[in-house]
């Protein structure tokens, strides 16, 4: 028998039937559309990462302070005050890989224009802050290394300061307030977007440390030091001259553990695209379930279809067929019909992702390798849960199967 | 040479005290364009005769030679591929395809056959087939938009299509009106008289007198096997009952209305 014939024969056999093998088809359908669609919005997350990492800045090294335990009990990392200014300025005078280094204090106030006023967060950097995080300005100027020293009244600000206090008139020059303490605005950044963290990141005041730490915070210990390093090739021995200089700062006998902690941009991006990994994973199992289910349908309507046709069987197998040519059709039923399931399926997928990504707003790329590996499922799902009816199919009596109302 | 030959076929069903001894030792020859009638009462073994002969079940004991060849002792394999080249089935109930046009169920068992048909010769022979019962105008028709007499014709039809040697019938009119059945009597008739060997199953003793020769089957073995004497002619029957139809139809008158 040629395949063709196989082909007519169950091609037939699914027109007779057209509503219900839509409808077995579904499952599959479902299943496949739902595992293009998760995993282009998963992939299209890992991309969205990727680049919030890039944006994280250039062989950014980032310091935090360590843990500090109350009677033995942790109470979480970066909770002591272990890191100080001298710190930082130590980091950036004394070891050569690195360019920049700047001691950072954040602090969560109302900022006062006129009669608006916005809640923000007030960043003390040190002066080659922007160098480090690569973050260009849209106007004015960034504070220097004098405005740190003398601790002048002066601010950086992003664009939702400016879309929220300024309404969009140029900001430069106009005295903002925070706490009672005003700011002068000398420049503007460009925008940046959301964080790792999906905070906004353009939601910022930037001040020099100095006054950061003694105008606003209060506090006299870094929460992070922001350090860059020469190049990427520097980025490892940076690292650990840093620690080695930590640890003779802070006075660390050899037994003594690191009362800081040192991560570098690469540490960040591992461990946030890790995660967007596992919850693309999770997403394409939970659609891998659908298709599993969609699976079972499909043996489900087989198995019924079976029973229903088995005066057809029978019929057929009077007429000639060997239990072969049955198990053919069957088999080749089920693989048509979980293919037309797929192909309806990557459609419908592709068709969920684009509105997805266009009424939502996420970000999604269509991944090629999860068409094709949805595509083979369910070819396989076809292959697998249309083998058991098919076989039962074949292994009919044709005498018993005439006789079967 | 017989078409058909059985020798001492036995056949059991069950196992230990539930044995059904259907068929008790029969011996038969048929030969080539015998339009023979098999007949019996239910229980008899007829069916179970009409089984083995339309090699959809194998003997318990004995031989049978089909155009030569012993059946009994084939694998299911060869047992379908005779079915499907050598003989042709027309059961009470038709079974055609539902949902299947009358074109594509007469295709099918050529589909089935070991040599590959083009697609184009499919579609022809079919109709050719469908023309010789009268139906080629009902091509696309569905088995439910037939008459049941039409239905049997395409059963008849698809029985054919792979020209086989021998028609076997399983009560083909069992399930139809007087003039449908003379009217597919008249078909086989017309067919034995092209030389087609037909075996009919059959509990009408009306039937029988449009074959040559009536086998009875009692208690699993032959116990009567006779030619027809005096053949009847189902076409002139046929005309005879459309006359006599149209002579008794009355008006009918229309229905008073109560005042």
């Amino acid at each position: 028998m040629k395949s063709w014939i196989v082909l007519l024969i169950a091609l037939r056999a699914i027109r007779r039937n057209l509503m219900r093998s839509l409808l077995t088809a579904l499952g599959i359908i479902i299943g496949v559309a739902a595992v293009i669609t998760m995993v282009s919005l998963g992939e299209g997350a890992r991309a969205e990462v990727e680049a919030q990492v890039s944006r994280l800045g250039e062989n950014v090294i980032l310091v935090f302070p360590g843990s500090r335990s109350l009677g033995g009990v942790s109470i979480g990392g970066g909770s002591a005050n272990t890191l100080t200014i001298e710190d930082a300025i130590a980091i950036r005078e004394e070891i050569p890989e690195v360019i920049a280094a700047s001691p950072e204090v954040r602090s969560q106030r109302q900022v006062i224009y006129g009669n608006r006023n916005w809640f923000t967060r007030i960043y003390g950097q040190s002066a080659d802050y922007l160098q480090i995080r690569q973050w260009p300005l849209e106007s004015g100027r960034m504070f220097d290394v004098d405005d740190v020293a003398r601790a002048t009244q002066v601010a950086v600000i992003g664009q939702t300061i400016v879309e929220e206090l300024f309404e969009g008139t140029d900001p430069i020059g106009e005295t903002i307030r925070v706490r009672g303490l005003p700011l002068t605005v000398i420049g503007v950044l460009d925008r940046k977007g959301m964080s790792l963290m999906g905070s906004v990141q353009d939601d910022i005041v930037i001040v020099p440390y100095t006054t950061g730490f003694q105008r606003i915070s209060g506090r006299s210990h870094a929460m992070v030091i922001n350090v860059q390093a020469f190049n990427s090739a520097s980025m490892g021995i940076a690292e650990m001259k840093i620690r080695d200089l930590l640890r003779e700062r802070h006075g660390l006998a050899p037994y003594q553990e690191d009362d800081f902690t040192v991560q570098t941009q690469e540490d960040v991006a591992a461990a946030a695209t890790e995660t967007s990994r596992v919850m693309t994973l999770l997403l394409a199992s939970i659609a891998g379930v659908s298709m599993l289910v969609g699976g079972i349908g499909i043996m489900n309507i087989m198995l019924v279809s079976v029973t229903e046709r088995t005066r057809e069987i029978g019929i057929r197998m009077a007429i000639g067929a060997h239990g072969k040519h049955i198990l053919l059709q069957f088999l080749v039923e089920a693989i048509l019909l979980s293919v037309l399931g797929g192909v309806l399926g990557i459609l419908g997928g592709m068709l969920a992702t684009n509105l997805i990504s266009e009424y939502a707003g996420w970000p999604a790329v269509l991944s090629e390798q999860a068409v094709i590996l949805a595509f083979s499922i369910s070819v396989a799902v076809g292959v697998t849960f249309g083998y058991f009816p098919a076989y039962k199919a074949s292994k009919l009596d044709p005498i018993d199967a005439l006789r079967h109302e | 040479m017989a078409v058909v030959q059985l020798e001492g076929i036995h056949k059991v069903y069950g196992s230990g005290g539930n044995r059904v001894h259907a068929l008790r030792g029969v011996d038969l020859k048929v030969e080539r364009g015998e339009f023979v009638a098999i007949m019996g009462s239910s229980g008899s073994g007829k069916s179970t005769l009409m089984n083995l002969l339309g090699c959809l079940d194998r003997p318990t004991a004995g031989r049978y030679l089909l155009d030569g060849a012993d059946v009994a002792r084939m694998n299911a394999d060869r047992q379908a591929d005779l079915r499907n080249q050598k003989l042709g089935f027309v059961f009470q109930n038709f079974h055609l395809l539902s949902r299947t046009s009358a074109l594509e169920n007469v295709e099918m068992p050529m589909l089935y056959h070991p040599r590959i048909i083009p697609r184009k010769q499919l579609r022809k022979r079919a109709e050719r087939a469908l023309a010789q019962v009268g139906l080629a105008e009902r091509a696309d028709h569905h088995p439910n938009q037939l008459s049941g007499g039409q239905q049997q014709r395409v059963a008849i039809a698809r029985a054919l299509v792979n020209e086989p040697q021998i028609l076997l019938a399983d009560e083909p009119t069992g399930n139809l009106d007087t003039r449908t059945s003379l009217e597919i009597m008249t078909l086989f008739q017309e067919l034995n008289d092209s030389g087609l060997t037909i075996l009919i199953v059959t509990h009408e003793p009306d039937i029988c007198d449009f074959t040559r020769r009536i086998l009875t089957v009692k208690d699993g073995r032959i116990s009567a096997d006779k030619a027809v004497s005096k053949r009847m002619v189902a076409r002139s029957q046929l005309e005879h009952f459309i006359k006599r139809a149209e002579a008794e139809a009355v008006e009918i008158p229309e229905p008073e209305l109560p005042a």
